[in-house]
Parts: C-alpha cells; sequence; structure tokens
C-alpha cells in the first residue's frame, strides 16, 4: 500500500500490466544450461592463470635442482685418474712425458729411434 | 514488516513476501551441503524472480533480462564462500542483478548514441505476456524516462514488493532517500500514464 487509495489502485495496474511473462519449463532448462555455460567457460578463463602458475613453480623447482650440485663444493678423488697423470706429465717436460706414455707406445718410438 | 515501512508500503503480491531475501539467504547459509549443491538451491530459489526483476529494469527484453540475470548469478558462484557466514547473499545478489542491470542500459544507451542503433519498441513489448503488449510498451519507456534511483525504488518496492529496507540493502541507499524516489517516481508515472489513473476511468487504457 502507499500513502493514497488511489495510488495504490495505480500501482496495482502498473504492475499487473507491466508483469513479465513466467518461464517455463523449457526456458528454466535452457537457462540453467547457459549459466552452467558460463560459469564453466569462466573456469576456463582462469584456468591459464593457475597453468601458469604450476608451470612457473615447475620450472622453478628445474632451477634449484640445477643449482643445486652446482651450489656443493666439488669432490676432490683420492687418487689421480691416468687421464689426470697425463695432462701433469705433458706439464711437467719432454722426460716426463715420455714416462707417462704406455710401454707398447714408448717401445715403438725407441724402434723409430733406432734404440 | 517494520513500523517506519509502513507508510510506503509494496503491494502485497502472492508468492513474493514469501521468498523474502532473509528466508532464502537463511537457507543459503547451511554448511552441510556441497558447494555445488547450494548453489543450484540458491538458483533454483531466486531464477524466476531475478529474470523477473532483470526484465522490468531492462525495459522487458527477455533476452536482455536473461544475460543480465545470469551474469549475477555467475557473480554468486564466484562469491559464494564469502556469504557462507554472513547470510547475506541474497542482498548481495540482488544489488548485483540491479547493477547489471544499470550497465546493460548504458552499454544498449551508448550502441544507439553512438553506434548509429535506433531506440527501438522493447523486444518484448508485443511478445507473449499478461496484459495488453501496447501498454507495457508504454509503461517501459516511461519508466526508462525516470532517474536511475526513482526507477529502482519503484520496481523494487511497487512491482517487486520488496520493503523498503530491502530495497535500500540492495541499492546502498538510505531508507528516506528510497521513500523520496517512490514518490517522485509515482508523481512522474501517474503524470506519463495519467490514463492508469483510477480517479479517470473514463480515460482510454
Amino acid at each position: 500500500m502507499t500513502n493514497r487509495p488511489d495510488d495504490d489502485a495505480f500501482v496495482r495496474r502498473v504492475r499487473d500490466a507491466y508483469a513479465p511473462p513466467p518461464l517455463s519449463a523449457a526456458q528454466r532448462t535452457r537457462f540453467d544450461a547457459a549459466l552452467e555455460e558460463r560459469i564453466a567457460r569462466e573456469r576456463w578463463r582462469f584456468a591459464p592463470w593457475a597453468a601458469a602458475a604450476l608451470a612457473g613453480g615447475a620450472a622453478a623447482l628445474l632451477v634449484l635442482s640445477r643449482l643445486g650440485p652446482l651450489a656443493t663444493p666439488p669432490e676432490v678423488a683420492d687418487e689421480t685418474t691416468p687421464e689426470e697423470e697425463y695432462v701433469l706429465a705433458l706439464a711437467g717436460g719432454a722426460d716426463e712425458f715420455e714416462a707417462a706414455l704406455p710401454v707398447e707406445y714408448r717401445a715403438i718410438a725407441g724402434m723409430i729411434d733406432g734404440e | 514488516m517494520t513500523n517506519e515501512d509502513r507508510d510506503v508500503e509494496p503491494v502485497a503480491r502472492p508468492g513474493v513476501d514469501d521468498v523474502g531475501l532473509d528466508s532464502v539467504a537463511g537457507g543459503f547459509a547451511r554448511v552441510d551441503l556441497g558447494r555445488e549443491q547450494r548453489f543450484a538451491e540458491f538458483v533454483t530459489a531466486h531464477r524466476e524472480r531475478a529474470v523477473g526483476l532483470a526484465w522490468r529494469l531492462v525495459g522487458g527484453d527477455r533476452a536482455a533480462a536473461e544475460d543480465v540475470a545470469q551474469e549475477a548469478f555467475a557473480r554468486a558462484w564466484r562469491g559464494l564462500d564469502r556469504f557462507r557466514e554472513q547470510a547475506q547473499l541474497s542482498t548481495w545478489f540482488y544489488r548485483v542483478l540491479v547493477n547489471e542491470a544499470n550497465r546493460f542500459l548504458r552499454w544498449r544507451w551508448v550502441r544507439q548514441r553512438f553506434g548509429g542503433e535506433m531506440p527501438d519498441e522493447p523486444p518484448d513489448a508485443r511478445g507473449p505476456g499478461a496484459g495488453d503488449p501496447l501498454l507495457r510498451g508504454r509503461i517501459a519507456r516511461a519508466l526508462a524516462g525516470l532517474s536511475r534511483g526513482q526507477r529502482e525504488a519503484f520496481v523494487l518496492v511497487h512491482l517487486e514488493g520488496m520493503r523498503i529496507t530491502d530495497a535500500a540493502a540492495v541499492t546502498g541507499r538510505a531508507e528516506g532517500t528510497i521513500k523520496s524516489q517512490l514518490h517522485r517516481a509515482l508523481a512522474a508515472l501517474r503524470a506519463e500514464l495519467a490514463d492508469l489513473d483510477p480517479e479517470r476511468e473514463d480515460s482510454p487504457r
């Protein structure tokens, strides 16, 4: 009700004449389907952000896992390997270089040199 | 209904007051239901009223009304968890819906003003529905001629049957403002739709 009875009657006439047609069962079903589709679209719209966050996290883990061994000091071997001895011999001079050669190489070298 | 609402009470509408904002919101706040189920219940409880309110606000355009209502429901889906305890989702939902309707009206105005679209009759004005389609079109145009606040107040209180306090909460305005807007809206509509005036029974419908 309004302040005046004639206002009340006027409002009632407007309300009756300007009434939305009710939703039919088919319209309700269509409405629900469209709403479901809209919400599903919104989920997809936000999905790339979640995927990007996951990818970022995975990349960060990968980088950290690769940085981990580099960050630790390299292990020092107790014994030198043959390759290392060869390099050390090269650095030490010709005699040591000869001595560092395998026996077979030294025999061939002696035959060539006429020893 | 509080006493302060009685000076400008909405006309009673069967089937509306029993689905008031508070009752539906209270049911929605149950925490034993799953999120999907709670949302489905909310949609079922408010779908008809939401589409009807949007229909009245956008001038009788059924397609636009459904779009506006769906956008409001989609936002309700996003905000569902925030209102688990407050039981105020329905008030917030109708505020979103009213804002969405206004957004639609603004964009339609922009398209008509700058996009070369011609303002036309409301799409549903001659469509199915109760009453005279021409009269519906006239009422839609008369409502469109009101200010935003007047239109919202009139539709929410007099056409949707909301209490003044609920309309104030939905629109974010003071109750006194709603009453003032109702008074001005009523005067403007009575001038625009004089043939509906009960004091002029001999006038054409």
